[in-house]
């Protein structure tokens, strides 16, 4: 009784300070990504182990679960070096600009809303929630389109050539998948007239999902989404063979671990945002409470991302900036203007709110 | 600021940059750099480094990123037409974006987005 | 009031940050400093209410300009970062700095007869999208013609300087 006391003052005492309320909605998107990203790490390594017919980690942990841990810690205790030849300072800022960035984006996702809608009651939950503002879709892309400096800058960082070459190359492939990308959401954004991804979700409560409604620019956002990710098949730039690890090849211990956990905390921004545009968020029947929805969701779009990375090669850059150029940049430009016939279509015939 | 999202941005940002400098300066307690010569070189596949760190210009580079500057800001004036289609013109819009494909076509047409 | 602080400190950061651009010996080190310098406009925006202009300043400005700065500077002699602290602390480096100061303290003087050197109109998507494309269309108009002269333009100058490279400097196959 007195500790259920205590709790309900700490919550009112943080609820009444707007910035410690904050803080709080950030640590806990904080552990949610960090949950995510760590099932999504296992999901990687195990099934695509098994869809290449072998194990993957069985040693530590019951079904080599905690291996992830393992690999963690093993970054945080090696040496710090860096080469001769480095910027020191843009070398050492470059993987803490990446984590910040990486994370900022996930303010726009709604993963604070389903966990403040599993309070009681009595202790006024929509105090918490951050994400239901105007221009949130825009806020998540907006960090997003801050990545192509990232590589350019760790890539020259390093003070190797092929890093360079690395960085150069990651940069021109993320700068010609970020139009499509823009002009996909934008299709959804034409569908509900708001940049609000809080309304974008409730708007699906009422019609058909927008992966119907919006099929081509569905498509269009997958691949892009795909390249701006740099998954397979779209890693070039990590190509073993031809550029060893691309532009974080200089990077070791803690920055290493910092740059890989900000391509996985991308990975998790980018499929939720998949998840909340177009296949409906947290929406889904009863008895499974809206945060397991959405995470149960984004969880699945990246198996499925998982799946192709395991099933498809690997594209050549000339065939990559041709695909991005050529075809997805005029297909989502005209998909953006034939949406507000359907969007009408839909209106008239009840598929849309 | 008005408006408390703008205080969630803040929040998110300070936790992000607090997180990525714990992550990298904490473990610079406890390790201590030893540095041989094998280990401060760049990597060059196993190779001794060949050459100054200095690439040749590649015009290729440069030609994506100007398309992109000018179709970005296209993009960018999408996104009010995008939420306001219902009341506003359509035609400056469809100019833009007729601009931008006709500059991807003419492109491709003459070949510069050719990789080589 | 800590709003008030945070602005001021947005001001102070952008002011060093245009000094050290405009100190330091190193190119890529003022590109950073550069992108310094436009995350805080981005953040000066988002202090005036609009959350809308600043994002899409981090995506053309911060995301676009930038590259575009980088990949014409990357590609050229790179020289070892010389920050000695003596170099640093020079006479022209010192004027810099006294001029941002005062200019720091102009804002701040400016500013003190205001309740709040913040905005109180809200910048939505609507009013952007009315006032774009309703009573700004002619400014459009004009900007789509800009965008597609220039761009055909930047392509015909730079087929001719790829001409004069190519010839000039051995021939191309080597695919990188």
């Amino acid at each position: 009784m007195n500790t259920q006391i205590t709790l309900t003052g700490i919550i009112v005492f943080i609820e009444r300070n707007v910035y410690l309320r904050f803080l709080l909605v950030a640590i806990v998107a904080f552990i949610i990504v960090s949950i995510g990203s760590l099932i999504e790490l296992y999901i990687e390594r195990k099934f695509w182990a098994r869809i290449m017919s072998r194990y993957g980690p069985t040693e530590v942990g019951k079904f080599g679960t905690l291996q992830l841990i393992a690999d963690a810690v093993k970054f945080l205790v090696k040496e710090d070096f860096s080469p001769a030849a480095a910027d020191r300072t843009i070398y050492n800022l470059v993987p803490v600009f990446s984590v910040t960035v990486s994370f900022a984006s996930l303010l726009a996702i709604p993963f604070d809303y389903t966990v403040a809608s599993l309070f009681p009651r009595s202790l006024h939950p929509l105090t918490f929630v951050a994400s239901n503002f105007d221009p949130s879709l825009l806020v998540a892309f907006g960090f997003f389109a801050l990545e192509p400096l990232i590589v350019l800058f760790g890539g020259w960082a390093a003070g190797g050539k092929y890093t360079l070459i690395g960085g150069f190359r990651s940069a021109a492939q993320l700068i010609s998948y970020e139009i499509p990308l823009v002009l996909s959401f934008l299709s959804v954004v034409v569908l509900t007239q708001s940049l609000n991804l809080f309304q974008i979700i409730q708007t699906q409560a009422h019609s058909w999902p927008f992966a119907v409604l919006a099929f081509p620019a569905f498509i269009t956002f997958t691949v892009a989404l795909l390249a701006e990710l740099e998954r397979t098949p779209f890693d070039l730039t990590e190509a073993d063979t031809e550029l060893v690890s691309g532009w974080n090849t200089e990077y070791g211990g803690t920055k290493f671990l910092l740059v890989y956990l900000s391509e996985y905390i991308r990975a998790f921004a980018g499929s939720a945002i998949l998840v909340s545009l177009f296949l409906g968020g947290w929406l889904g029947p009863a008895p499974i409470p809206p945060l397991i929805w959405l995470f149960l969701k984004t969880i699945i779009v990246f198996t499925v991302l998982v799946w192709i990375r395991a099933a498809y090669p690997r594209v050549r850059i000339d065939q990559m900036l041709a695909l991005g150029w050529r075809i997805l940049i005029p297909v989502s430009a005209v998909w953006l203007i034939l949406t507000p016939f359907v969007a009408h279509l839909a209106m008239v015939h009840g598929a849309l709110a | 600021m008005a408006f408390v999202e703008n205080i969630a941005i803040l929040m998110f940002l300070f936790l992000g940059g607090a997180l990525g400098f714990a992550a990298e300066f904490i473990p610079r307690l406890f390790t201590k750099p030893r540095p041989t010569p094998e280990k401060l070189a760049p990597f060059e596949s196993g190779e001794d480094p060949v050459g100054t760190a200095r690439i040749r210009f590649r015009i290729q580079y440069y030609i994506y990123a100007v398309a992109f500057v000018a179709f970005d800001i296209v993009v960018a004036l999408a996104i009010p037409w995008a939420v306001g289609w219902g009341y506003v013109y359509w035609t400056p819009i469809i100019l833009l974006l007729a601009v931008m494909l006709a500059v991807v076509g003419y492109y491709s047409a003459k070949g510069d987005l050719e990789w080589i | 009031m800590f709003v008030d602080v945070a602005y001021y400190i947005i001001v102070l950061a952008t002011l060093l940050s245009v000094v050290g651009f405009v100190v330091t010996k190193d190119i890529v080190r003022a590109a950073g400093l550069l992108l310094v310098v436009l995350a805080c406009v981005a953040a000066a925006f988002a202090f005036m209410n609009s959350l809308l202009l600043a994002m899409i300043q981090l995506m053309v400005y911060a995301g676009a300009v930038i590259v575009i700065f980088l990949f014409g500077v990357m590609l050229t002699r790179r020289e070892a970062p010389t920050s000695r602290l003596r170099q640093l602390v020079s006479h022209e480096n010192l004027t810099y700095l006294v001029f941002a100061a005062l200019l720091f303290l102009l804002i701040l003087r400016a500013s003190a007869g205001l309740t709040s050197p913040l905005g109180y109109l809200y910048v939505s998507p609507q009013l952007v999208a009315t006032s774009l494309y309703v009573e700004l269309r002619g400014v459009v108009y004009a900007l789509a013609a800009l965008i597609g002269a220039s761009s055909i333009g930047a392509i015909y100058v730079v087929r001719r300087e790829k001409k004069h490279f190519d010839t000039t400097q051995g021939g191309g196959g080597e695919k990188r």
